[in-house]
């Protein structure tokens, strides 16, 4: 009999981590960038996120990188990993699905849906978002630094610009809880 | 017409040891069904740490994939302590006790068929097939388990390669067939053999039969 509530302690204990490790989720991207390009970012505000970049620069040529604060960074080996870790910051609010996946670049922000962020796709089903942008437009980058978007109550976003010839991979992983 | 009676309680006795040996797995089912428990258990509580210590401490992830690998091991060791645990339990079935008075000639023989409790017996086969029965049904699922998570392993790394990635139900059903594809000799065995413990039973039941009557004229 004892043996019996074991068994059931156990099944209960599966049935709680198979429900814990749905709450990971991952989002893995890569892609080859040249002249200007951006890597983008996001997650819903309730999760963690934690992204491994690897820039494999071209031989012979090397990539800048501009962060947010404007901040540059040159890039000289061939091979380049950074990890950028983006904490909770907010409560989960509802089901409430973010967009779809855009591929259209927009030339200024003023020039289509205001409120649409190009390249992010964001939902409960995928709280954790990481993509490569490439040749983007001068103004690109101006659509995040914006405050006034309706989705940053929801959504935690970080990117920066490259400039150069290289492969870019991103591993991203995340927790919503 | 000794020598007959004598073989032929032989042959019935080490039919009756093998269902006793067959009962044991009924018993030891808990134990398999802990085990395996377990063995998940470990599994996935090792599998979470793995993904929370890659998230907040940054694991390398030649590390992470080292012990992604270790961790996988855990299953297929749960699965074999398992199937271990069993099989020790019905090698530790005492056989051949009859042997001694079989030796006697036929009256040992006699009393050996006097000592059977048919009912018992009947009751041991009927167990001896459920036994047989959830065996094959865990055995089956358990490997069909490991497929999955090996499956799994295999779409990690396809995706992590080629970035592509094999549909889930793809998978599942992938890995359940192979599994059974594998099993075909083990299930043949099974079904062959709960094919033999029903002709025991029918012919345990007229052996039984027989037996009142000679009794009962005697």
């Amino acid at each position: 009999m004892k043996k019996i509530w074991l068994i059931f302690a156990l099944a209960v204990i599966i049935a709680a981590q198979l429900t814990f490790l749905s709450s990971f989720y991952s989002s893995n991207t890569h892609g080859y960038v040249s002249d200007t390009s951006a890597v983008v970012l996001s997650k819903m505000k309730y999760a963690y996120a934690q992204f491994k970049i690897h820039i494999l620069v071209n031989y012979e040529s090397s990539v800048t990188l501009t962060f947010p604060n404007g901040t540059q960074q040159e890039i000289t080996d061939h091979s380049y990993t950074m990890d950028v870790f983006l904490p909770r910051t907010g409560d989960f609010m509802g089901n409430d699905p973010l967009g779809t996946l855009l591929t259209r670049i927009p030339n200024s922000p003023t020039e289509t849906d205001y409120d649409s962020l190009p390249q992010i796709s964001l939902s409960s089903e995928h709280p954790v978002d990481a993509d490569v942008v490439q040749n983007i437009p001068s103004d690109f980058l101006s659509w995040y630094d914006n405050p006034h978007l309706e989705f940053y109550d929801k959504i935690d976003l970080y990117w920066f610009e490259i400039q150069g010839n290289a492969t870019i991979v991103i591993m991203g992983s995340g927790l919503a809880i | 017409m000794e020598d007959a009676l004598s073989s032929k309680m032989a042959e019935f006795m080490t039919a009756l040891d093998q269902v006793k040996k067959y009962k044991t797995i009924v018993t030891s089912m808990p134990d398999f069904v802990l085990i395996l428990l377990g063995a998940v258990v470990a599994f996935l509580s090792v599998n979470v740490s793995i993904r929370l210590s890659s998230l907040f401490i940054g694991v390398n992830s030649g590390l992470g994939i080292i012990a992604f690998f270790l961790v996988i091991l855990l299953l297929p060791a749960g699965i074999i302590i398992a199937i271990l645990r069993v099989r020790r339990k019905m090698k530790s079935v005492k056989v051949n006790q009859w042997k001694s008075k079989l030796d006697e000639g036929a009256s040992g023989a006699l009393e050996l068929l006097e000592s059977i409790q048919w009912e018992n017996v009947f009751n041991d086969i009927r167990y001896a097939k459920l036994g047989f029965v959830l065996y094959g049904i865990a055995k089956i699922l358990a490997f069909w388990g490991l497929a999955v998570v090996a499956m799994f392993g295999f779409n990690w790394l396809v995706e992590f390669v080629l970035h592509m990635s094999i549909n889930y139900i793809t998978i599942l059903l992938f890995s359940l067939v192979a599994v059974l594809f594998l099993s075909k000799n083990d299930l043949r065995k099974r079904y062959e053999q709960m094919g033999r413990l029903d002709w025991l039973m029918w012919e345990l039941r007229w052996f039984e039969s027989e037996f009142r009557g000679a009794n009962f004229e005697a």
